[in-house]
């Protein structure tokens, strides 16, 4: 590392009124560099390192002390003016929308509203999922006894107060239930929901794992909801979402707030195999609403019945698109998600 | 969980089922199979060979030449390779073994075949033909190391003759017979997602497995007999009379009582730890009556019984007694725990055996059987002897009564202990076995007792040990509850058609107690009782998938629920948002998504408050610990990343929820979430932005809106809120540029954000209503300029307000107008700003006088407050 470089750059910074010159990252790698210097050369280095310090301790100490007396100033402007005043010297432009270069939508969120629209079509409601939730909603209303194991298999986080970053959008099922509860026991409407968002597992990051992902769940309860309605309405879903038909096949799987409970997978659709026959995808977890879940949300699992779903969002973007590392999502930088598009 | 297909045919035939056929109906009717493992052909070219004649090479100290007999296997197996019989087409093989012998039964790696502990090896030694000593050797005998399924000792692996190799056929040979399936070690692995069976502790057994195997292939199970004993205690009672007999007569003495038992006291101390706790003493050296086998194949048996399933489970092998109870496990689901007697009576201090499953006391220590001591908790469960903590109750032995070499009497637990405080204690010391895998599944307390007798017969009959107490015991076994069904409740539940007899048929193939009473239909009802060993039946539910799941769930129907055609409530939040993603980027903005996790020093770099922010306690790193208060110090942070990726100007936006400790909780008690947008522009200017911002709120119907200075301290003094009705919608301007300097940039940045994007929501023209159109009038409307000259510290807010009061002093109901700004001039103190009015009347078209008239009464009203007009 260039030495001239960091004092060139942090100096700058220092003086644009960065305090922070001497914890920046920049820094910490300047002074890591004297383990990797050679012994003759150290001492020497040393002693540039510190003549560097305390020239950037100097500058920010004067920069600071200029900032509080004189914060830098601006020209005073009407803010409630719609553009900037012409003066004698200059002839303000005015302001226009630049459409030159084409915006760009984050593909997780476009995706999730196309998967919203068709559910919405078959005539659900949406609900965006919670990002902070309690203990009750994340596993006790859905029939996670404190301590099962079953809850392990989530690996959620938990703040100090106890709250819990979701680790899955069923953490809306018992809102969802209690919301659709009146007009469902008074009026015989089913509820009718999906609920999607962002969820959180606490597990390392790598090109196929991140510990932020997407998901969108759904719930149907009514008087006489079933599995076979549960395959029909999901087998649809996904032949509207592919635009073909597809054959489905199931595997049974726990899920404590299931009972039965399923894995759903469909045969891989043309789009992403090119025509060709290739196996069988894994889509999402389904079942019939345990009666434990009914209960908690004040309905009579004796009169009514429910089946729920949820799955993972990124997945269904990684396969369209042909994305082989789940961390461009969150990564914030547009020339990689622009290349999705 | 690895499950081996010879193993499960010892308990299913799977004849005629392909391994693929097998993985797919596990797949989809008992569990996920992660993956099929064929046999990889590890022992190929290796048989079971007889040694026909053995003489020592004269000019070796230790070798011999050996004369074997393959039964021709080689022919058929690798006609090609060239082998010099004798002439009674016996091969010639030298063999340095000091226990070859004529009559023996070898096991011979052939010509051509690698030498299975170099499977797989960069190198892999193949064994070929060579001279040794001068005379011609094919192939090699080989010893237990070498075939890679033990230490190395001396001697060649001596096959028992009595080895019943196909277990349908008793005839045939063993001479010529591979070796892989002599040992059975040529199984198809299928590894099993646990995962999704924690529910089943049945499945943790092969005997479990198999039986699930049985009824998704709508077959019959049978379970072993020893696993559906009863009066345990008494059978067991009646072993050690038959053994206290025989330790009599080889003198061994009477230890406590007359007849040579040995006395045991177990105790729960409390129920709520520990279910069910048995156990019995066994001690070795009592001659084995029943199976006077010559001890020459003792390694070879016991490899093919126990020893081939445990290395096939990934199980390792370590001496006899540990390798029974982690057979019997694997078997069963039944962890078993050994503790040696003598050393157990030693800890204790006492006289006799007092074993007590209770809580840990604070302040006690434990060495375990990996050499760490641990200060155990309150919430651990120990066993102890006299009072002394001897193991960690399910989760691992102490070390202090490990078995070991000089291991003579044994203590044999076979227990079910509470699995939440396994799990806890099993987290707390991060000890995860096979055992605990097993326990915190709860398995049945009654299994603890047919496992413990199971355990004292294969002892005896394997390892000559013999019974020295009686059963010694505590706890009860839960009983399964009595469920009445009836078959519309499966039927509509499943949405499938099934029968009276299907149903009862799916059931009792897995050992449910099931049968239909009353008259044949709807009055009939099934009465089900799920057998001991299922601990997940206990209502109707489980039930109905049990039926569902063992016919097949991909076998029903698929429909659509029936349901009236009204239109779904839209999501209001999510289509706004939806419509401000869709605008931002078509204005050319680029939408982003950043962690809701963020580091604290972020927030001190943004100079807000850390307190305010909700912290996780198991966070990933510190650089995702706080859960972020506000969107733009993500997007501050990825600044300097997409300058250096773009050489470009760029908009990054994100629309996201925030939490802050500050709001409190809402009235379901969990903390208040807000949703915020957030937008960071590059290159810009205030008034582009503020264009922008107008236009978004021009898109999501939002009129009426003021602009107020803003104070905030991460904004220089060229920003402004966004009002209506006393609400904030929006704040923008330029940041601090001490505060972009940390973000890596000294250039000029903009920021927009709302704080709480839902009061959008309150603030939209509802659709109902239509928006307020300008313009109604059919007849040609007329355009007039109009330049208001005032002092240049009024605002342009001040002047348009004049402009519009205006026209309320003399409007009548017919007359339509419009305002549009068009100049701002500024020179010596005073601006002048120029708009352009539109007028038009409903009733007709205006006349020049009449739009005169209009333009003079303006001017008035604008002079009377202060302003020139021309």
């Amino acid at each position: 590392m260039d030495l001239d470089k960091v004092r060139e750059t942090l100096e700058q910074r220092a003086r644009a009124g960065d305090e922070r010159v001497l914890k920046s990252d920049i820094w910490r790698e300047a002074t890591a560099q004297i383990m990797q210097t050679e012994m003759a050369r150290r001492a020497e280095f040393g002693r540039q390192l510190n003549e560097l310090k305390d020239s950037l301790e100097q500058i920010v100490a004067e920069t600071q002390s200029t900032l509080r007396v004189k914060p830098p100033t601006l020209p005073p402007i009407d803010i409630t003016a719609p553009f900037a005043p012409s003066t004698q010297d200059q002839i303000a432009t005015k302001p226009t929308l630049s459409t030159a270069d084409l915006g760009s939508r984050h593909p997780l969120t476009e995706e999730i509203e196309r998967v919203v629209a068709i559910y919405r079509d078959m005539g659900f409601t949406a609900v965006e999922s919670r990002q902070l939730d309690d203990d009750f909603n994340m596993f006790e209303a859905l029939n996670f006894p404190d301590g099962h194991p079953a809850r392990d298999s989530y690996d959620s986080f938990r703040t100090s107060e106890g709250f819990i970053p979701p680790a899955h959008t069923s953490t809306m099922q018992n809102r969802i239930l209690l919301a659709g509860r009146t007009a469902l026991i008074n009026d015989n409407k089913p509820i009718a929901s999906v609920s999607y968002g962002r969820c959180f597992r606490n597990e390392d990051t790598d090109a196929t794992h991140e510990h932020t992902f997407y998901q969108c769940e759904g719930i149907f309860v009514s008087r006489d909801a079933n599995l076979a309605q549960m395959l029909g309405v999901l087998r649809n879903f996904f032949e509207t979402y592919y635009g073909q038909k597809l054959r489905i096949k199931t595997q049974p799987a726990f899920f404590p707030f299931t009972e039965p409970g399923l894995e759903f997978l469909i045969e891989k659709p043309a789009a992403l195999t090119g025509g060709k026959s290739a196996g069988w995808l894994e889509m999402l977890g389904c079942g019939m609403i345990h009666p434990n879940v009914l209960n908690h949300a004040g309905l009579d699992p004796t009169e009514f019945r429910g089946f729920a779903w949820g799955g993972g969002i990124d997945r269904l973007v990684m396969l369209a698109r042909q994305i082989n590392d789940v961390r461009v999502f969150e990564s914030g930088r547009i020339k990689a998600l622009k290349e999705l598009q | 969980m690895i499950i081996s297909r010879k193993w499960l045919e010892e308990f299913v035939d799977l004849s005629g089922i392909t391994d693929a056929e097998l993985a797919e109906r596990i797949g989809s009717r008992l569990v996920e199979v992660e993956e099929a493992v064929e046999y990889n052909g590890k022992y190929n070219g290796i048989f079971v060979v007889e040694v026909k004649s053995c003489e020592p090479i004269e000019s070796s100290d230790h070798l011999h030449l050996c004369y074997v007999d393959d039964a021709g296997i080689m022919e058929k197996y690798a006609p090609n390779t060239l082998i010099a019989r004798n002439s009674k087409g016996l091969i010639p093989v030298v063999c340095g073994a000091p226990n070859v012998k004529k009559g023996l039964l070898a096991v011979w790696i052939a010509p051509g075949a690698t030498v299975p502990a170099t499977f797989g090896d960069k190198k892999p030694f193949v064994i070929g033909a060579k001279k040794l000593c001068g005379v011609q050797s094919y192939g090699m005998l080989a010893a237990i190391d070498e075939l890679d399924l033990g230490p190395a000792h001396e001697g060649i692996l001596e096959v028992d003759p009595d080895t019943n190799q196909n277990d349908q056929d008793d005839d045939a040979s063993l001479v010529g017979a591979p070796f892989a399936s002599v040992l059975r070690l040529d199984s198809t692995l299928f590894d099993i997602e646990n995962k999704s069976l924690t529910h089943r502790p049945d499945c943790f057994g092969v005997i479990g497995f198999a039986r699930e195997v049985a009824g998704i292939f709508g077959k019959k199970f049978t379970t072993p007999t020893y696993l559906e004993e009863n009066e345990i205690a008494d059978k067991i009672e009646r072993l050690r009379r038959i053994d206290a007999g025989e330790w009599a007569k080889i003198g061994k003495k009477a230890v406590t009582s007359a007849d040579g038992a040995i006395s045991l006291d177990v105790e729960i101390e409390d129920p709520e730890l520990c279910s069910r706790y048995t156990a019995i003493i066994l001690e070795a050296g009592l001659a084995n009556k029943t199976d006077a086998s010559d001890p020459a194949f003792t390694e070879f048996r016991h490899l093919r019984q126990i020893g081939v399933p445990l290395m096939l489970s990934n199980v390792r092998t370590i001496n006899p007694l540990v390798d029974w109870s982690n057979y019997l496990m694997l078997l069963t689901g039944q962890p078993l725990h050994f503790f040696d007697y003598d050393k157990l009576l030693a800890l204790g201090g006492g006289k006799m055996a007092k074993i007590t499953v209770r809580a840990a006391k604070k302040g006690e220590q434990l060495t375990l059987l990996n050499h760490k001591t641990i200060d155990l908790d309150p919430r651990d469960t120990v066993i102890t002897s006299s009072g002394v903590p001897i193991a960690l109750a399910g989760v691992m032995g102490g070390l202090g009564t490990e078995i070991d070499a000089s291991t003579k009497r044994v203590v044999v637990e076979s227990a079910s202990f509470n699995l939440y405080r396994i799990r806890e204690t099993s987290f707390r010391y991060g000890i995860f076995s096979e055992a605990t895998t097993r326990f915190t599944k709860g398995q049945p307390a009654a299994l603890a007792e047919q496992a413990i007798l199971l355990t004292a017969n294969s002892l005896r009959k394997n390892l000559n040990f013999g019974l020295r107490s009686s059963l010694a015991e505590a706890g009860k076994n839960a009983k399964n509850p009595k469920l009445t069904l009836r078959l519309e409740s499966f039927n509509t539940l499943l949405g499938s058609n099934y029968t009276e007899g299907e149903v009862e048929e799916a059931l009792q193939n897995v050992g449910f107690d099931a049968g239909w009473a009353g008259t044949t239909g709807e009055a009939s009802e099934l009465i089900v009782l799920a057998p001991y060993w299922r601990t997940d039946i206990n209502i109707a539910e489980d039930v109905i998938e049990e039926v569902g799941r063992l016919l097949g769930f991909d076998n029903l129907p698929h429909q659509l629920p029936l349901r009236d055609f009204s239109a779904p409530q839209t999501d209001p939040f999510g289509q706004l948002a939806h419509q401000l993603r869709d605008k931002l980027a078509a204005f050319g903005a680029n939408e982003v998504l950043t962690y809701s996790f963020i580091s604290r020093d972020l927030l001190e770099k943004c100079s807000l408050p850390l307190d305010d922010a909700y912290e996780l306690i198991n966070s990933i790193s510190p650089e995702l610990q706080a859960i972020r208060t506000r969107l733009l110090p993500s997007l501050l942070s990825k600044l300097e990343i997409n300058l250096r990726d773009l050489d470009r100007n760029f908009t990054l936006f994100e629309i996201n929820q925030v939490f802050n400790k500050s709001w409190g909780l809402d009235s379901s008690g969990v903390p208040v979430e807000r949703q915020q947008l957030a937008l960071l522009q590059t290159n810009s200017d205030f008034y582009t932005l503020k264009h922008w911002l107008v236009s978004l709120l021009d898109a999501a119907k939002i009129t009426d809106f003021t602009f107020e200075p803003l104070q905030d301290n991460l904004y220089t003094s060229h920003s402004a809120k966004i009002m209506q009705g006393g609400t904030e919608l929006l704040r923008f301007g330029q940041l601090e540029p001490a505060i972009v300097a940390r973000f890596g940039t000294d250039q000029p940045v903009f920021a927009a954000e709302s704080l709480n994007l839902s009061d959008f929501l309150t603030k939209v023209c509802p659709a109902s209503q239509p928006a307020k159109r300008s313009f109604t009038s059919r007849f040609p409307s007329a355009k007039r300029y109009i330049s208001i000259i005032a002092p240049a510290t009024k605002s342009f807010q001040q002047v348009e307000q004049t402009l519009q009061n205006s026209f309320s002093t003399f409007v009548d109901a017919n007359l339509e107008w419009s305002l549009q700004p068009l100049d701002i001039f500024e020179k010596d103190g005073q601006k002048t700003t120029t708009f352009h009015i539109t007028l038009a009347d409903t009733t007709h078209t205006m006349s020049s006088a009449e739009i005169n008239d209009i333009m003079q009464a303006i001017g008035k009203v604008c002079l009377s407050a202060g302003y020139q007009t021309a």
